[in-house]
């Protein structure tokens, strides 16, 4: 073979080496390796005392319970924790590779992550499945919030004192958003029958079957009747639907005008005094209009946002948001998700939705400084980088830089000699 | 055996995504930062710009009204105020074959046209319009026919000089905030998704946008607008990092030039642009309340 042929072959390997590299095998047969018996894990107990405690317990998993330590762990070593075989990421997949569909519509971040020991334990735990805690109070290690919330209102869901697991899949759904184990409203029309007087009495003979009830009613109970999320439109709170409504009677629910043209009907003079600005904010006027926003029914938030502000306004802004977190120095609003407190969320007359002009004075309303020591501002001192007027944002950007007090420099004397050329070093 | 490992070895080179380095880019270099108008008195946010061979025409939208420049081997002279009750707040502009100035208003979402003189004719109307348009964005194509934006509507509306309706295009359902469109040389038009950092395609014989890329983000914090140049290449601004994107016609990125600031050369919060038939690139530098011309070695 000739140094070409060589050459040629060598190449080939380099190409195909990254291809063809396998990943480290979990578990790997020791047959061939000459092991005494109990290698793979009665001969660890020998010093591992402790498991014979950890054995006793309600739940053991399946390779302590065979003895087969070296199904997780290799005996020699390890570049990883505990001498894992695997990351403990990808370990447990090894052996439960289906845990998470590829068809999934939606994961448990635990569980796509690989952090399966938040939930369970590896070797035993007292409850089934070697859950570390049971039931919900297993949830509420991440969900307190929501569980607190849930014991505190005065309107129970009754599968929710069942527990999470009545509605949600641990790991993941092939069904639904949120782990929910069918996708609402079939979920939902379980429990519920339609076909009851009072389930159309009190939908107002409407045909909701299709809708989706969690627009309207928190499955986590609520201070409402009806489980109502507690900031409710007053046309559903007085029962008035068809003020925005069609008649009941057809095989689906219509409403009587489309968009804002029907917000309008209520909501003229707040939609008059939008319109009546030099900018109107894009989802404003966009199909939906208002309700690319606010719900029509009923919202946890108030003003019936669909969402928080920040994970509202998030939705389209997303650069901006991103920018805050990433941010040395925080802006406060921002950081409490009150993105309204300097933007007006409907229109302006400033560029932004500025509530006020110029931004120093809407700066100013928060931070007093300008009252008693600032660098020049206002339309009468020139920026000589643009000619334009020197404002707070000549020099700071409100939603977060990589530096400290929301400067786009590292040192504050590479901002000043901006303007300030004769003092450059 | 050593003939079919060299075919091998040539179809795994092949496999190496080189073609989106080899596409021809553009080089932005700075010319000109106009900040006053004829009479020295300073823009105040400009948000349109549009250019032919002899004039760029800016709005000047915190000042509310429009400023036409001459363009003079390369450069922008003069700076003669527009100013009509009927455009308050100009905020898009374009010009057509014959010199009509085309301009979109932000306040009272009409398109207003205005004669070659700058004297206004008329609110664009579409003819048998029944239901409400709320024009986003706007362009003139090559015939002067008129390709609206629609967000009220959900759609692109194509209207002739007349104002009759020669096409419809649907939003695609997908789309979250589409801000911008334009319209290629051959009639394909391109839709911009700001939200979704996202660029549609419509052929000129489609029925439906179609996605050319969804990655965007990658690259870009919030394309805000966009320009499809004479051979098809899209120039995409990314308005809150004050940056330009360059795609190739099939949407593969190829680079991202200028940068955020405030001396001259770099963007605060740019909005239009536009490219003059000499390939001067002129654009809105809106926070910086300037004009600026790039030179882009394209004619």
């Amino acid at each position: 073979m000739t140094i070409q042929k060589y050459f040629i072959l060598a190449v080939t390997f380099l190409l195909l080496t990254p291809l063809a590299s396998p990943a480290a095998k979990v578990g790997q047969s020791p047959e061939g390796m000459r092991l005494k018996p109990g290698a793979t894990g009665e001969l660890c107990l020998g010093c591992h005392t402790a498991f014979k405690e950890t054995l006793q317990q309600a739940s053991v998993h399946t390779p302590l319970k065979k003895k087969n330590c070296t199904g997780c762990h290799s005996p020699h070593a390890s570049d990883r924790k505990k001498l894992l075989a695997a990351d403990q990421k990808v370990v447990c997949f090894t052996c439960h590779p289906n845990l998470l569909p590829a068809n999934a519509v939606s994961t448990h971040s635990i569980a796509s992550e690989g952090h399966c020991i938040k939930c369970h334990d590896p070797h035993a735990a007292p409850y089934q499945n070697n859950l570390i805690k049971s039931g919900d109070d297993l949830c509420a290690q991440c969900h307190a919030e929501l569980k607190e919330k849930a014991a505190k209102a005065k309107f129970k869901h009754a599968p929710v004192a069942k527990g999470c697991a009545s509605c949600h899949d641990p790991h993941a759904s092939t069904k639904g958003p949120a782990l929910l184990k069918a996708d609402v409203p079939s979920l939902c029309l379980g429990c519920h029958k339609p076909d009851r007087p009072n389930f159309s009495k009190q939908h107002m003979n409407y045909p909701v079957t299709k809708s989706r009830c969690t627009d309207c009613h928190d499955p986590h109970g609520s201070d409402l009747g009806g489980i109502l999320y507690n900031t409710v439109h007053k046309p559903v709170a007085t029962r008035m639907c068809g003020q925005c409504h069609g008649d009941a009677s057809g095989a689906t629910i219509t409403v009587k005008k489309a968009g804002t043209e029907l917000c309008k009907s209520c909501h003229a003079p707040l939609i008059k005094a939008i319109a009546a600005k030099n900018r109107i904010h894009w989802p404003v006027v966009a199909g939906e209009g208002c309700l690319t926003c606010h719900g029509p029914h009923a919202s946890r938030e108030p003003k019936l946002l669909k969402a928080k502000t920040i994970n509202l306004c998030g939705r389209c802004h997303k650069d901006t948001i991103l920018r805050q977190e990433r941010s040395l120095s925080k802006h406060e609003p921002i950081q409490k998700g009150e993105c309204a407190i300097c933007h007006d969320p409907h229109s302006g007359d400033q560029v932004f939705s500025f509530k006020e002009e110029p931004v120093s004075n809407l700066c100013n309303s928060c931070h007093d400084w300008q009252q008693h020591s600032t660098h020049p501002l206002g339309d009468d001192i020139k920026d000589p980088r643009n000619g334009g007027s020197v404002q707070c944002l000549s020099c700071h950007r409100s939603h977060g830089t990589e530096f400290k007090k929301l400067i786009p420099f590292a040192k504050s004397s590479e901002l000043c000699t901006q303007c300030h050329e004769k003092y450059k070093r | 055996m050593i003939r079919l490992l060299l075919l091998g070895n040539f179809l795994l080179f092949l496999l190496i995504p080189t073609f989106a380095f080899s596409a021809e880019t553009l080089k932005f270099r700075p010319l000109q930062s106009i900040t006053t108008d004829a009479t020295g008195r300073g823009l105040k946010m400009p948000h349109g710009v549009a250019c032919d061979a002899a004039q760029v025409v800016a709005a000047d939208t915190g000042n509310g009204r429009l400023l036409r420049y001459q363009l003079d081997n390369g450069v922008l002279i003069g700076g003669v105020e527009i100013k009509s009750e009927q455009i308050p707040s100009p905020v898009r502009v374009q010009i057509s074959r014959a010199g009509e100035i085309f301009v979109l208003d932000g306040a009272l979402h009409k398109i207003a046209r205005l004669g070659a003189d700058g004297t206004f004719v008329s609110y664009v109307e579409p003819e048998a319009e029944t239901g409400s348009i709320m024009p986003q964005s706007f362009r003139l194509d090559s015939n002067d026919n008129l390709w609206i934006l629609d967000s009220a509507g959900s759609r692109v509306i194509v209207l002739d000089a007349q104002g009759k309706r020669l096409r419809q295009i649907a939003m695609p359902v997908a789309a979250i905030t589409p801000l911008d469109l334009d319209v290629a040389i051959n009639g394909d038009v391109v839709l911009l998704d700001s939200a979704a950092g996202a660029i549609y395609l419509a052929r000129s014989e489609d029925k439906a946008f179609s996605l050319l890329q969804q990655g965007l983000f990658e690259y870009l914090a919030y394309p805000a607008y966009l320009l499809a140049d004479r051979r098809g290449m899209l120039v995409v601004i990314d308005k809150n990092e004050g940056g330009i994107g360059l795609l190739g016609a099939d949407g593969t990125f190829i680079g991202r030039q200028l940068g955020m600031g405030w001396k001259a050369g770099l963007l605060n919060y740019p909005e239009q642009a536009c490219f003059t038939p000499s390939g001067i690139f002129i654009i809105a530098d809106r926070n910086n309340g300037r004009l600026q011309t790039f030179a882009t070695g394209q004619p």
